[in-house]
Formats: structure tokens, C-alpha cells, sequence
């Protein structure tokens, strides 16, 4: 029972790193686009004019 | 009564079978030809988010291996080459591939997406169903086209990454696409003439298995020459230049004159031509990639060296 509870530790361990590293891949792929200038809002409940220009470019 | 009775052994699979699982070889091809495609387009995106594009590349890839692997597993049992492999050594259980590989197709392709454009993850996401379905499913076994036919997919990484940094498809990337697709039979069936005997065995039509070693070597020829003529017209576009041209000619050159010399063999031996000629088409590749690499680079830094063609019209 104890060499499980190890083995199901170790994999816990590794899935852990792997959510990790796809979490700060989103992040950091989030901040470089917003430094580039991508909008952080979207169309929620009307249409910006603002936004329409930036998607024309 | 047991309750532990039915339960099958778990599988322990650590993180080298997983990598095994990948198709190593065949995704670093595609990683070295995709980073080409994305290095030699116009409107460069920043460094971070092009290796982020090639990442993705990458592990659709890599994906699409394992999920070859995991359909292949009968067959790769039956064959020598292939026998190694973490599903046919009971490294890595059958659903186990097959979740990894289908996870992993779905975050690459919605990724690809979010980090560049639907364009490129909708190619990326076809290449990977064209391998697994196409290829791996209805060809492989049914005819001996099926590596001619099923190279598509493999010819796909160069136009992703150019589709992924422009946002759209122009001519160059598609002659990229080309000419891996033409490249792929005389590599492939090089090989094939060496282990024809364990394509046989698993029963799997391969063209030299089919219609014999020599015929092999006469497509072989017509296919390299069909490359050949393919390389000139990538020189004269834009991606291309005298550079290129002249760099890329003497590959053609040794390329030609190994299958003339195949095609002049009649004698089936140990097969050491077509040895050295599959270890070539590798070079000619990575080599050919290379130089348009070094061609593009020295275009943006100096103005000196003729490395566009003048313009004629």
C-alpha cells in the first residue's frame, strides 16, 4: 500500500509540473500579445468603435 | 470473493516511453522544417511568440505520431524496425497512447490558434487527422501509393509555420509543401527496398514489395528528378536567389547522380546504395533547409551581395 500511495505521490508531482508549465505558457503568451497591443476586451453588449478600427488594421 | 481480481496490472510508463511515443525522428524533421518556414517569412513576429508557434508545431507532430503508433500497433509488432516500440514492448498501454496523442492534438491546435491564427491551427489540425486517418488508416495498408499519397502530411510543417507568422498562403510556402511532398517517396522507398522482406511480413503493400526492387529504383529516379525541377523554381522566387541557387544545385547534382547510379544497379544485395542514398535524402533536406536559412539571413543584413535576383520585368 505504501509503495501506491509513493508511486501515485511521484505522478502527482509530475502532473503538477506539466499544469504548471501550461499555465505560465498562457500567461506569458497573454502578457506579450497585450504589450503588442491586442485588446483585452471584447464585444460584450455593444459594438466599440474602438474595436471595430483595430480589427480593420 | 476478490475484488481485486480483474484488475489489470497497471502500466508504468515513464517519461522516455512517452517521448519514444512522439515519433522522435519524424517530429524533429518536421520541428526543423516548420522553425524554417517560420524564419524565412515576411512580416516577422516577436522571437517569443515564433518558438511559442513552433512549439505547437512541434507537439502536433508529435501527436499525430502517437497516434499513428497507437493504430500501428499489430503491424509494428510483425516488423523488426518497429517492434521496439512503447506499444509493441508493452511499455505504454494501448488507450494510454491514444489519450496522450489525442490530448495532446487538441491542445496544439486550439494553442496554435489562440497564439496566431485559425488558419494555421485548422492546417495543423488537418495534417493531423490526414496522418491518422488517411494515411495510417485507409493507405498504409490498401495501396502502394500510400507514402506517396500520405506525404502530404509530412510536407505540411513549413507551410504552418509560414501561415502561422504571415496569416496567409502565398506561393512560396506552398512550393516548400511541394517539395517535401516530392522528396518523400525517393527517401521513403530507399528505405523501403532495405526492409521490404518485414513489409511483406506484415503485410503491408509497400511499392517494392509489390512490383520489385528495380521498378523502386526507376520511380526513385523519376521522382528525384521531378524534385530537382521543383528546387529551380523555389531559386527563382523570392524566398530563393543566385545563392540559393548555386547552393542548392549542387545538392541536385549529388542527389541525381546517386539515383542514376541506383537506377544502374541490377544486382539485389546487402542493398549498401540504397543505404547511402536513404542517409542522403536525409542530408539533402536538412542541407537544402539550411541554405535557405543562410540565403534569407544574409538578405536582411546586407545589400552588397547580389542575393536577389535583379529585376527583369
Amino acid at each position: 500500500m505504501k509503495q501506491l500511495d509513493l508511486n501515485r505521490g511521484s505522478g502527482n508531482i509530475k502532473i503538477g509540473i506539466l499544469l504548471f508549465i501550461v499555465v505560465a505558457l498562457i500567461f506569458s503568451v497573454t502578457i506579450v500579445k497585450l504589450k503588442q497591443g491586442a485588446l483585452m476586451q471584447g464585444y460584450d453588449h455593444i459594438i466599440r468603435q474602438n474595436m471595430l478600427e483595430k480589427n480593420d488594421e | 470473493m476478490n475484488t481485486l481480481g480483474n484488475v489489470e496490472p497497471i502500466v508504468k510508463s515513464s517519461l522516455k516511453d512517452l517521448y519514444a511515443l512522439l515519433k522522435p525522428r519524424v517530429m524533429w524533421l518536421a520541428v526543423f522544417t516548420a522553425a524554417v518556414g517560420i524564419m524565412i517569412a515576411p512580416n516577422q513576429n516577436s522571437f517569443f511568440l515564433s518558438l511559442i508557434i513552433l512549439l505547437c508545431i512541434s507537439i502536433g507532430a508529435g501527436a499525430a505520431g502517437a497516434l499513428n503508433m497507437w493504430w500501428d500497433k499489430e503491424i509494428d509488432n510483425l516488423m523488426e524496425r518497429t517492434s521496439g516500440r512503447p506499444l509493441p514492448s508493452e511499455k505504454i498501454s494501448s488507450d494510454d497512447a491514444f489519450v496522450f496523442g489525442f490530448s495532446l492534438s487538441i491542445f496544439s491546435v486550439m494553442f496554435l490558434g489562440l497564439v496566431s491564427n485559425w488558419l494555421a491551427a485548422f492546417l495543423l489540425g488537418v495534417t493531423i487527422f490526414f496522418y491518422l486517418v488517411i494515411y495510417s488508416i485507409f493507405l498504409k495498408k490498401t495501396t502502394p501509393q500510400n507514402i506517396v499519397i500520405g506525404g502530404a502530411a509530412g510536407a505540411m510543417p513549413p507551410l504552418i509555420g509560414w501561415v502561422a507568422t504571415t496569416g496567409t498562403i502565398s506561393a512560396e510556402p506552398l512550393l516548400l509543401f511541394l517539395f517535401i511532398f516530392f522528396w518523400t517517396p525517393p527517401h521513403f522507398w530507399s528505405l523501403a527496398i532495405i526492409t521490404k522482406d518485414d513489409y511483406a511480413k506484415a503485410n503491408i503493400p509497400m511499392f517494392p514489395v509489390l512490383y520489385g526492387v528495380e521498378k523502386t529504383r526507376k520511380l526513385i529516379l523519376l521522382y528525384s528528378v521531378i524534385l530537382t525541377v521543383c528546387s529551380q523554381i523555389i531559386a527563382f522566387t523570392e524566398i530563393g536567389g543566385p545563392l540559393f541557387f548555386l547552393l542548392s544545385n549542387v545538392l541536385n547534382a549529388v542527389l541525381l547522380l546517386s539515383a542514376v547510379r541506383l537506377f544502374r544497379i541490377h544486382k539485389n544485395g546487402e542493398y549498401e546504395r540504397e543505404k547511402r542514398f536513404f542517409k542522403y535524402t536525409i542530408l539533402y533536406l536538412f542541407l537544402y533547409f539550411g541554405f535557405l536559412v543562410i540565403s534569407n539571413f544574409f538578405k536582411t543584413f546586407s545589400a552588397d551581395i547580389p542575393l536577389n535576383w535583379p529585376n527583369l520585368f
